[in-house]
C-alpha cells in the first residue's frame, strides 16, 4: 500500500491506506467487472482501507470507475460488522458514499466482489494485502458508516429488488434449507431468544431466497426433532448449561433411531465461553453420527454452507452404470409443491424416473445414489451458484437455463428434459405435450382474453431491468415473460435522473418479450412522477415483493409478487387465473380515496 | 433414560414482548440491540397476528431496528453503532419516542443505552427509553411489563389537573391494533362511565406517547396483570390511588371488576347496582346456549397464562369444565400469578410444543394460540392469533367481551357436534 492521506472529495470514504497498482491489477482481473453489463467497461480504480487508531482495520473499501465516468463505492467489513448489505459467510458488503443512491454499477460491483471474495477471512484479506505491498498508515478520519436495513434513501421507489430483504443473509444459509426439511434433528444451545429466531420475514416480505424455500404447508412431514438447551440465568452463574447440552445428546445418543444433527451454539454460550465441543465430540464418537456445527461468531453467523455439505456428500456417492440410470432424472432447487408433483407425474407418464430431489428439502448423507440417474434439472437460482458448482461436475446431463413456469416455459422444460433422458421418453413426452396442449388451450385462451384487457407495472430502480430480466434473480421466474405470455400489457416504470435515458438493459428487456408492441417505458425522476403513473388509472396491478404495499394499494392497485408465480401446466392456468382476477377485483380501485387517508 | 421430546418451549422471548409493547404505541420506535437472526422480530406481529400493525413500513421508515450485532462487538463495544441508529430513528418523520432494548447477550454486557443517549449530537427533540430489564430467564411477559415500566419511570408528564373521576390502566395487554382491543376498551370505558368515572388513558392503548400523558389527570391508577411495577411507579409519580385490579375477563370477572374499582373511588353502590343490570340484561340470553350448548363441554386452554383463572371460572359458570392449561410462561411467574393449586385441572408452564397438552383427554373445544396440530374446534384469545383478526368491533373483555367470547365459543362447539 502507498501513503495516502483521508482527505477525499465530498462524498468519498477517507481512508488511511491504498493498495498499491499490482494488488489493484491482480484484484480487478478476479473481479472482472467489465463482463457484467450494468459495469460494462468498469475498472477497478482504488482499494483503501479504514483503519480507526490502536485497532485492526476496520473497513476496506473498493472504488469502481466506468466509461461514463460514474462511480461505485463498496465497503466490505468482516461479517457480523457494520454496515451491511449483502451478510456473507465470512464477509460483509455495502454501498459507501453520500446517501445520493446506488447505480447499477453499485450492484455489480457489489454482486460480484460478494461472489469472488466471500469465502476468506477479513483479517487473512487485509493482512494478505499489506503484507504484500508493504503499506504505511495514514491519519485521516472515518467516514460515518451507513447502515441499509433501515430507510434506505431509495427505498420509496424499490418494489422489486428490495435492497433490505433481497440481500438479507441467505446466500446457501444452510439454516433455511436444512432445518426446516431435513430428516435431521437441531439442537439449539442458548436462551429463549433463540427458539425464536425462525425468519418471519414472510409475513412482511417477498423474497427470492425465501421464495424457494418449500411451502410449510406441503413439506414432507420429516419427522426432524428441535431441542432448546434452554441457558437460565443460574447457568450463566454455574456453569450448568453444558449439563443440558450432554443431556440432550445423551437421550439422544440412546433413543431407537439416532439422528445426525445440526448444532447451533447461541450467543450466550459462546459469550459464558461454555465447552459444547466435548458433548459433542463423545456424541459423533459414540453414534458415528454426522453432527454440523455452527455458532454465532461473526466470522460463522450460523452460515454454514449449503455448497460445503453438499460437496462433501456428492464425494461419497457412486457412478452408476446401470443402463436404467439413463432415464432417470434428479431435481434441484425445486421446492416440494403440488405443481412439482405434477411435473413429476408428466415425466413418469413419459417413461422417466425421479432419483432423487434436493434443495430445499436436504438431508445430509442422502446423495448416495444422485448419480443413479443420467440428468439432473437445476432452477435457475443465483443463490444456489455454488451448490450448481458443485453438481456440474458430476458429469450428469445438465438442464439449468430454464424452469418450468408459463405455458411456453414449462414445455420448454418438459422437452429440455426429455431429450436429455433419450429418444423413447422425447418421443413420448410429445405425444403427452400434444395431449395435454388441447385441453389446456381452451382454458388458457379464455383467461388470456380477459388478460388482454389490464395492465401490469413493474417498478424499477437502477440495474433492477437486467435483474428482472434474468431468472437467476428470481428463483427460476422470469415474470416480464410470462405476464406477457398472459396477455397482459406491461408498464416497465424506470427510475432515471433527470435527463437521462432509460436504461438499454429496461428497451432491451422490452423489446425482447414478444408481445412488445403492447408494453410501455416510462420513466419517472422523482417521487410525484412515481405517483402519477402509479394513480394514473391505466394500470390493475403491480410487482412488489412486499406484502401488503400500502403504496400500491392506496393508489388503487393491487400487488403481486413471485409468491403468485406456480409452476408446471397446472401452475400457470392457476397463476393467470389468479392474476386476472386480481385485476377484476375493485375493493382497491373503488376505495383508493378510503384507504389513502389510512396510509 | 426418559425419552427425550423435543423441547422448542411455548413462550415467546423477552424481546416479542418488548416488540408487542412497542407495536401498541403508535409513535414509538425501538431499537433492538440484537444479532441478524432479530431482523425480522416484527414478523411475529406483523401481517401474522396484527392486521393493523406499523412496526415496518413499506418505505423503509420502520418502526424497529437492529444493531446487527455479535458476540465480538458486544464485547469490544459497539456504541458507535448504537448512537448513529439512535440518532436516525429519533430523527424519523412522525417519531413520538425511542426505546432501546437488547438481547440477553447484549444486556449482559452492560451496554450504556441512556449514556449513549446523552451524548448524541444533534441532542434529540424526542424522549428516550432505555428498557434495562431481561435476564437470561425473561421471556414475553417481561419485555412487556419492562417496556411499560421504562415509560412510566421516564415519561415527561403533563401539568393537567387532577380529576377524581379520572382513572388511567396502566398494564394493559394491548397486542394489536385489531378492532378486538378498541372495542375492549370502548367497553371498559363504557363501564367506568357507568359508575360516573371516566377513562382517562389505557397504558397502553394504541394511541400515540403524547397520548400517554393525559394519565396525569387520573386520580386513581387501575393496576392490570400485565405491568403492576409500572402502575406502582406511575401512582407514586402521580400521587394517585392504586387499585391492583384482575382481568376482567368473563361476566362475573367483569362484574367483580367493576365492583372492586368502585368500592376504592367511594362508588360501591353505584358498581353494585351496574352491576346487577348488566347481568340482569346479558344472562337472560345465555338460558338457552347454557343447557342446549355449554353444559357438560370440556375445554384446554394454551395461552396468556393471565387468562387461565378467569376463563376457567367463565367456562364453569357455564356448565363447562377445563381440562387443563398451558401456560405461555416461565415458571418464574408464579410469583405474580399465584399458586394454581386451588384449581380442578393442570396447568403447565411453558410446555414443550411437541408435548403440549398432548396427554390430555380430547376436548370440545381449544381456546388460545397455536392448537399445536390438533384437528379440533379452536377459539384464538389473546396473543398470538394468528387464525383469527377482528375487522369489527369484537371485545373479549368486559361484559360485552364476556358474551361475544361466549358466542365465539358457542359457534365452535356446535361445530365440534355437528
Amino acid at each position: 500500500m502507498n501513503r495516502e492521506t483521508g482527505a477525499a472529495k465530498e462524498g468519498s470514504p477517507r481512508y488511511t491506506m491504498r493498495a498499491s497498482g499490482p494488488v489493484l491489477a491482480r484484484l480487478a482481473a478476479h473481479l472482472s467487472l467489465a463482463d457484467i453489463p450494468d459495469a460494462a467497461g468498469a475498472r477497478l480504480v482504488l482499494i483503501g482501507v479504514e483503519t480507526p487508531p490502536h485497532i485492526p482495520p476496520s473497513l476496506v473499501w473498493f472504488a469502481f470507475e466506468n466509461d461514463r465516468g460514474e462511480k461505485a463505492l463498496i465497503g466490505m467489513s468482516r461479517a457480523g460488522g457494520d454496515p451491511w448489505v449483502f451478510n456473507g459467510r465470512t464477509l460483509k458488503f455495502c454501498f459507501r458514499g453520500p446517501d445520493a443512491g446506488h447505480t447499477g454499477l453499485h450492484r455489480a460491483a457489489l454482486t460480484r466482489l460478494a461472489s469472488r471474495l466471500d469465502g476468506a477471512p477479513f483479517e487473512r484479506f487485509t493482512l494478505s494485502v499489506k503484507e504484500r505491498t508493504g503499506c504505511v498508515r495514514a491519519d485521516g478520519p472515518a467516514e460515518g458508516q451507513r447502515s441499509e436495513d433501515w430507510a434506505h434513501p431509495d427505498q420509496w421507489r424499490e418494489f422489486c429488488f428490495f435492497t433490505v430483504v433481497e440481500l438479507c443473509p441467505a446466500d446457501t444459509f444452510l439454516g433455511n434449507y436444512a432445518i426446516e426439511n431435513s430428516s435431521r434433528s437441531t439442537v439449539r444451545y442458548g436462551d429463549l431468544e433463540c427458539q425464536s429466531s425462525h425468519l418471519t420475514i414472510g409475513n412482511v416480505g417477498q423474497t427470492p431466497w425465501a421464495f424457494a424455500l418449500d411451502l410449510p404447508s406441503y413439506a414432507k412431514s420429516s419427522g426432524n426433532m428441535h431441542y432448546l438447551a434452554m441457558i437460565e440465568d443460574q447457568d450463566v452463574i454455574h456453569g450448568t448449561g453444558v449439563q443440558k447440552v450432554e443431556g440432550i445428546l445423551d437421550c439422544l445418543a440412546n433413543g431407537p433411531s439416532c439422528p445426525d444433527l445440526e448444532f447451533y451454539n447461541g450467543c450466550i454460550p459462546m459469550m459464558t465461553g461454555d465447552d459444547v465441543q466435548g458433548p459433542i465430540s463423545r456424541f459423533k464418537e459414540r453414534t458415528g453420527r454426522e453432527v454440523v456445527f455452527s455458532d454465532m461468531s461473526p466470522e460463522n453467523c450460523h452460515h454454514e454452507s449449503l455448497a460445503r455439505l453438499i460437496t462433501k456428500d456428492l464425494s461419497a456417492a457412486r457412478t452408476s452404470l446401470s443402463p436404467a440410470a439413463k432415464t432417470r432424472y434428479n431435481l434441484v432447487g425445486f421446492r416440494c409443491t403440488p405443481e412439482r408433483d405434477e411435473l413429476i407425474s408428466l415425466l413418469a407418464a413419459a417413461g422417466a424416473e425421479m432419483n432423487l430431489a434436493i434443495i430445499p428439502e436436504f438431508k445430509i448423507g442422502g446423495l448416495g445414489s444422485y448419480g443413479d440417474a443420467a440428468v439432473q434439472a437445476l432452477v435457475p437460482n443465483r443463490y444456489y451458484k455454488d451448490v450448481y458448482a458443485a453438481l456440474g461436475d458430476r458429469g450428469l446431463l445438465t438442464l439449468e437455463d430454464c424452469a418450468p413456469y408459463g405455458k411456453a416455459g414449462t414445455t420448454r422444460w418438459m422437452r429440455g428434459l426429455a431429450a436429455l433422458l433419450g429418444d423413447e421418453v422425447n418421443a413420448r413426452m410429445e405425444v403427452l405435450l400434444a395431449e395435454r396442449s388441447e385441453r389446456f388451450e381452451l382454458e388458457w385462451g379464455a383467461l388470456v382474453a380477459r388478460a388482454g384487457a389490464y395492465r401490469a407495472g413493474f417498478v424499477l430502480g437502477p440495474g433492477d431491468a437486467a435483474k428482472l430480466a434474468d431468472p437467476t434473480q428470481s428463483g427460476g421466474v422470469h415474470a416480464p415473460a410470462l405476464l406477457d405470455e398472459m396477455g397482459f400489457g406491461l408498464d416497465l416504470i424506470e427510475f432515471q435522473e433527470d435527463g437521462k435515458p432509460l436504461s438499454a438493459a429496461l428497451r432491451s428487456l422490452r423489446d425482447g418479450l414478444p408481445g412488445s408492441a403492447r408494453h410501455r417505458a416510462i420513466q419517472f425522476s422523482d417521487r410525484a412522477g412515481l405517483l402519477e403513473h402509479l394513480r394514473s388509472g391505466r394500470l390493475a396491478i403491480a410487482y412488489s415483493n412486499i406484502r401488503n404495499d400500502r403504496r400500491l394499494t392506496s393508489n388503487g392497485l393491487v400487488g403481486f409478487s413471485l409468491r403468485d408465480f406456480k409452476m408446471g401446466f397446472s401452475g400457470a392456468l392457476q397463476t393467470l387465473h389468479r392474476l386476472v382476477e386480481r385485476c377484476d377485483m375493485p375493493f382497491f380501485r373503488d376505495h383508493a380515496r378510503h384507504l389513502r387517508s389510512g396510509a | 433414560m426418559k425419552p427425550l421430546e423435543s423441547s422448542m418451549f411455548f413462550n415467546p422471548a423477552y424481546s416479542t414482548g418488548v416488540v408487542l409493547a412497542v407495536n401498541a404505541v403508535s409513535d414509538a420506535f425501538l431499537l433492538l440491540d440484537a444479532p441478524a437472526c432479530a431482523q425480522w422480530r416484527p414478523g411475529f406481529i406483523q401481517g401474522h397476528h396484527d392486521s393493523a400493525s406499523t412496526l415496518w413500513d413499506s418505505t423503509g421508515l420502520h418502526r424497529f431496528q437492529i444493531t446487527n450485532t455479535n458476540t465480538d462487538l458486544v464485547i469490544s463495544g459497539n456504541t458507535q453503532a448504537i448512537a448513529l441508529r439512535l440518532g436516525r430513528l429519533a430523527k424519523a418523520p412522525g417519531c413520538g419516542a425511542v426505546l432501546a432494548a437488547g438481547f440477553p447477550m447484549a444486556l449482559i454486557s452492560g451496554t450504556p443505552y441512556e449514556m449513549i443517549w446523552r451524548d448524541l449530537k444533534p441532542v434529540p427533540s424526542v424522549p428516550f427509553f432505555p428498557v434495562l430489564g431481561g435476564s437470561v430467564s425473561h421471556d414475553w411477559l417481561d419485555g412487556y411489563a419492562h417496556t411499560l415500566l421504562a415509560l412510566a419511570q421516564g415519561l415527561a408528564l403533563p401539568a393537567l389537573d387532577r380529576k377524581p373521576e379520572d382513572v388511567a390502566i396502566v398494564g394493559y395487554m394491548h397486542d394489536r391494533g385489531e378492532r378486538d382491543h378498541s372495542a375492549n376498551i370502548a367497553e371498559l370505558r363504557r363501564m367506568l362511565e357507568g359508575i360516573g368515572l371516566n377513562l382517562a388513558s389505557v397504558w397502553p392503548g394504541g394511541g400515540t406517547i403524547a397520548g400517554l400523558g393525559t394519565a396525569t389527570s387520573a386520580g386513581t391508577i387501575l393496576s392490570f396483570p400485565y405491568a403492576r411495577q409500572a402502575a406502582t411507579v406511575l401512582a407514586g409519580r402521580l400521587g394517585a390511588a392504586l387499585v391492583e385490579c384482575e382481568l376482567p375477563l368473563g361476566l362475573n370477572a367483569s362484574a367483580d371488576w367493576i365492583r372492586k374499582v368502585g368500592a376504592a373511588v367511594g362508588r360501591a353502590a353505584e358498581a353494585e347496582s351496574f352491576a346487577e343490570r348488566e347481568l340482569a340484561r346479558l344472562t337472560p340470553r345465555l338460558t338457552w346456549a347454557v343447557e342446549e350448548i355449554f353444559m357438560h363441554s370440556t375445554f384446554l386452554f394454551a395461552g396468556d397464562p393471565v387468562m387461565v383463572r378467569p376463563l376457567a371460572r367463565q367456562i364453569s359458570d357455564v356448565g363447562g369444565r377445563m381440562l387443563a392449561a398451558a401456560a405461555m410462561a416461565g415458571a418464574h411467574h408464579a410469583q405474580e400469578l399465584g399458586s394454581w393449586a386451588d384449581l380442578p385441572f393442570p396447568v403447565y408452564y411453558a410446555p414443550s410444543h411437541s408435548s403440549m397438552l398432548k396427554a390430555e383427554p380430547r376436548p370440545d373445544c381449544i381456546i388460545g394460540p397455536h392448537a399445536s396440530g390438533r384437528n379440533q374446534r379452536t377459539v384464538d384469545l389473546g396473543f398470538p392469533s394468528y387464525h383469527s383478526h377482528a375487522f369489527h368491533e369484537r371485545p373479549y373483555l368486559g361484559f360485552e367481551g364476556a358474551m361475544c367470547l361466549l358466542s365465539r365459543i358457542a359457534e365452535e362447539l356446535i361445530w365440534s357436534r355437528a
